[in-house]
């Protein structure tokens, strides 16, 4: 078991170095293929030669690339301490880099962001698994009524109409649509579950709706296809030949074998979608771990970027972790190395 | 390219009329402009109540708000509110349609620069009772130390320091200042700004310029005081002590920034500020259309941003309800094309002509969203600014601006080139830009030009159509820029765009393609020591020698939709007339 667990650890460490090597030689590479010099995306206008080599210099940009990735990577065991003089500061362990642009440290910016992408991700699947697996077993066990296919309707709704889309119609209509619906008169703005646990959820509610309506539709048609499959198992005739009620057939047999896969679905798609909802996030203005990738990148502030990237990859390999574990737990033939 | 500051205007209304107009209460004023366009006439909603909070959104993110190294022009209108200047753009007032936002105003300095005859001295006096946010005076040494913390160029980076730091220090042929800033030698000190006392100070410039007062006016010459700062730690969160008259209460990054009045601020001190709400709430969304819904329904009152977007721009235009809320203004900006040298064949002057006349401008406006989204241009310089010549037509493109094919065909047959050739053409994936593209490269194919794209990042493009390696390196013959001026003189226009000086060959740089042309540079050192009557016959003349290369192609001068929220009062523009002035905009009572 501990031989087990550390490689697991070893894995996953493995795979975060990784990730930060990949996103810190594409930065590496930028200047090469645009031919602009980092330190412009620093500077002004008329930035002179030596205003350009100032800033490389404190910045770290004329240094070897290695040593660059060394002075970061060290840094998250270590801490740094950036600038000098009456501009010296402390950037604490785990010190996942500093954004000279904003003058902030880059781990209390994922600090700050992540609460925001939790609070949405969280709600989502709560709402995106209960309503699937649900309109999904419910399909299976009713195949071919009004039920199965209103439910193939909207599922395939759900699929085709993107993010941004429904998110924008969402947006329009809660916040400047008819009076009647106007329920966001004032927009809709994320408040900390700290501050108000009430306003949190009340203007969560349309940024989960947006981001569980297409997720729901996958699972659903997801759940569905496995229940039918499962549902024509030997062992399902066996247990409706022993005269077993539809319901315990259905609720006791058919999904359990399908539970331990919607896990697995599910922990992985938690962990990609808490890296960042960048869509769901533009759209309403959320302040989470996708708004705080999408400026950096498009203001090309590397130490965002490799925060944002490192972190984002942590969590799919937590969410794996955490899978194994309770696919361990949900299925017996896991637990004991069957 | 980067969104910069622009211009502002000025109207007369003394400190003593301020003074006495602060408490009066809102009212209909008879004969004050209402309607679509009434922005642009005059001040709508005239009024001086004050009180209430003004609720403004922004899509851009301010997150430093040291004015030393803020370049953003979100940032530079929120520091109207914050810092005060020597001298500063005033109210655009009565008739910023007509171009009085190129005029500068006194601010905290009695009167505008005085300046010796060949514009090398230049010299203020403070007014009395200024004071910082912390209680402290503001003097001359703080005016001074502002410019001093500049040549820290490693600490103080981003800002506009690149105008300053060689005309008041000597530098080497690389641009290196003498002088290393407060924070390397915290001994010496920038000789050639003096302060005989702790009213006046004297700026002695390395050589002629004319434009040295809307210099002053750029946010990075407000005053700071040494004992405050922090290096680059100065403005970060609410670390900024502030001139102006509010200061910074709270500061979320990308979620909202909100104001409140400065207690030390002087409201007779400052003729240029009403100052009306007691607290402005910006708030920061990254869905321009969702910021867009707001101001509309009345849970924003305003735009930082400025133009509205394509959805709300349509139900503005079909709707006169909210059209008598809006204004279309022609921005101070030209679209242009660059033709960059380093292409061969545009090294040929008849080549670039032919591009000239052979670009389909028609299309283009519609590009940009027909006649609400832009103009016709013919001159670099655009409307409002002294010496723009509405006149002046160099490369005529027909009666129905679609273009003159004889003539650009003739011109490819001068460079050698009569079947046409091939080049390529760098634009942003913004906005606008690819289709843009689409329209040059089928309007060149009709002379037999084929056009090539190089899209690129939006975050990137200014930089890299501005270094000559860069274009150079990616074989761009042809860039599509937005230009707007950081101040709104022919100097920060026009001059940037030709001025050898600017260029290195290397670095970022403004004079994009290395104009070095006798014409023009006679023009550049008449410009700066030319009086204010004398230099709009410079500018149109310098315009015109600039035409003549054809190293620039002006093809559009922008348009925006503006929109006022229905509460606000005494709505007036900013000098650029790129959006509303909230140094000076009220609110009802609710």
């Amino acid at each position: 078991m501990i031989r087990y667990a550390a490689n697991r650890v070893l894995g996953a460490l493995g795979v975060l170095l990784v990730a930060s090597v990949v996103t810190f030689s594409i930065f590496q590479l930028l200047p090469r293929v645009t031919k602009v010099d980092m330190a412009f995306y620093y500077t002004g206008r008329n930035t002179s030669p030596a205003q350009a080599a100032a800033v490389s210099e404190r910045f770290g940009f004329d240094k070897p690339v290695w040593e660059q990735y060394w002075t970061w990577l060290s840094g998250i065991v270590t801490g740094r301490d950036l600038g000098d003089g009456v501009s010296a500061v402390h950037c604490a362990a785990p010190c996942l880099g500093y954004s000279f642009r904003q003058n902030r440290s880059v781990t209390e910016m994922l600090v700050q962001a992540f609460p925001v992408t939790l609070s949405i991700v969280i709600g989502a699947a709560v709402l995106w698994l209960a309503g699937g697996v649900a309109a999904g077993v419910i399909a299976a066990a009713r195949r071919g009524s009004w039920f199965d296919r209103g439910s193939t309707v909207i599922s395939l709704l759900g699929v085709s109409i993107p993010e941004f889309f429904s998110g924008m119609l969402l947006i329009y209509a809660l916040t400047a649509g008819p009076s009647w619906l106007r329920w966001y008169s004032g927009g809709i703005t994320y408040v900390p579950f700290t501050q108000d646990p009430v306003r949190w959820a009340v203007n969560l509610l349309p940024v989960w709706f947006c981001l569980a309506f297409l997720i729901t539709a996958v699972y659903t048609r997801w759940t569905r296809a496995a229940m039918l499959e499962t549902m024509s198992e030997d062992f399902i005739t066996t247990a409706k030949a022993k005269g077993l009620r539809r319901r315990t057939v259905v609720g006791k047999h058919g999904l359990r074998a399908v539970i331990p896969t919607v896990v697995t679905l599910a922990g992985l798609d938690l962990g990609a979608l808490l890296g960042g909802v960048i869509i769901v996030e533009y759209l309403f203005s959320f302040p989470g771990l996708g708004r705080l990738a999408y400026d950096g990148i498009s203001t090309k502030d590397l130490p965002v970027i490799m925060g944002t990237t490192l972190f984002a990859a942590f969590l799919i390999v937590v969410a794996n972790v955490v899978v194994d574990a309770c696919y361990a737990i949900l299925d017996p033939r896991v637990r004991h190395g069957g | 390219m980067k969104r910069h500051l622009i211009n502002r205007a000025v109207a007369l209304c003394c400190a003593v009329s301020l003074a006495a107009c602060s408490s009066s209460t809102a009212e209909d004023k008879p004969g004050a402009p209402e309607g679509y366009n009434a922005a642009l006439q005059g001040v709508v909603n005239p009024s001086q109540q004050q009180g209430g909070t003004l609720k403004v959104g922004t899509s851009a993110s301010c997150d430093n708000f040291d004015p030393g190294t803020t370049y953003g022009g979100s940032c530079w209108f929120l520091h109207r509110l914050l810092s005060r200047n020597l001298v500063s753009f005033g109210k655009t007032g009565q008739g910023a349609a007509a171009g009085n936002g190129a005029k500068l105003q006194a601010d905290l300095a009695e009167s505008l620069g005085q300046a010796n005859a060949d514009k090398t001295v230049w010299t203020y006096k403070l007014r009395d009772g200024l004071k910082f946010s912390t209680g402290a005076p503001i003097t001359s040494a703080d005016v001074k130390y502002a410019f001093e913390r500049m040549y820290a160029t490693d600490v103080i980076t981003g800002g506009p320091q690149g105008y300053y730091l060689c005309l008041l220090d000597k530098c080497a042929p690389d641009g290196t200042p003498t002088y290393q800033g407060p924070y390397k030698d915290a001994k010496g000190s920038l000789s050639s700004i003096t302060t005989p006392d702790a009213k006046t100070v004297v700026f002695k410039l390395t050589k002629p310029f004319g434009d040295w007062d809307y210099l002053m006016a750029l946010p990075a010459a407000a005053p700071v005081p040494k004992k405050n700062d922090k290096g680059s730690q100065y403005g970060a969160g609410t670390n900024l002590v502030s001139s102006g008259p509010y200061i910074l209460k709270t500061v979320k990054p990308k979620q909202s920034v909100l104001l409140a009045r400065n207690p030390s601020w002087d409201r007779t001190s400052d003729p240029i500020r009403s100052a009306l709400p007691d607290s402005i709430d910006i708030t920061v969304l990254s869905n321009a259309d969702d910021l867009d819904a707001r101001i509309k329904t009345g849970a924003l009152n305003v735009s930082l941003d400025g133009g509205v977007q394509t959805t709300f721009q349509s139900q503005i235009l079909s709707d006169p309800k909210l059209k008598a809320n809006a204004d279309n203004p022609v921005l101070r900006s030209t679209t242009m094309l660059i033709l960059y040298p380093s292409d061969p064949t545009l090294a040929n002057l008849h080549c670039r002509r032919a591009i000239a006349y052979a670009v389909d401008k028609r299309d283009l406006v519609i590009q940009y969203g027909g006649t609400n989204g832009a103009d016709f241009a013919t001159t670099l310089m655009p409307r409002g600014l002294a010496g723009h010549d509405d006149k002046s037509n160099l490369y005529p493109s027909g009666a129905d601006w679609t273009g003159d094919l004889e003539k650009a065909k003739s011109e490819l047959a001068e460079c050698g080139k009569p079947d046409g050739f091939s080049t390529s053409m760098g634009f942003s994936n913004y906005g606008n830009d690819p289709q843009v593209f689409a329209s040059v490269q089928s309007a060149l194919k009709r002379v037999g030009i084929t056009l090539t794209p190089k899209q690129l990042d939006a975050s990137t493009s200014y930089n890299t159509l501005s270094t000559p390696a860069a274009v150079k390196g990616q074989r761009i013959g042809i860039g599509l820029m937005g230009w707007i001026p950081d101040y709104p003189s022919g100097n920060g226009f026009l001059t940037l765009l030709v001025d050898p000086a600017r260029y290195t060959g290397s670095t970022s740089s403004t004079n994009f393609v290395g104009v070095d042309e006798p014409a023009i540079n006679v023009q550049i050192e008449k410009a700066a020591t030319a009086s204010s009557d004398e230099l709009a016959g410079v500018y149109q003349e310098m315009d015109k020698a600039t035409m003549e290369t054809a190293y620039y192609i002006p093809v559009t001068y922008a348009k925006a939709t503006l929109y006022r929220g229905a509460a606000l009062t005494n709505v007036d523009m900013t000098g650029d007339l790129g959006t509303y002035d909230l140094a000076n905009i009220g609110v009802k009572a609710p």
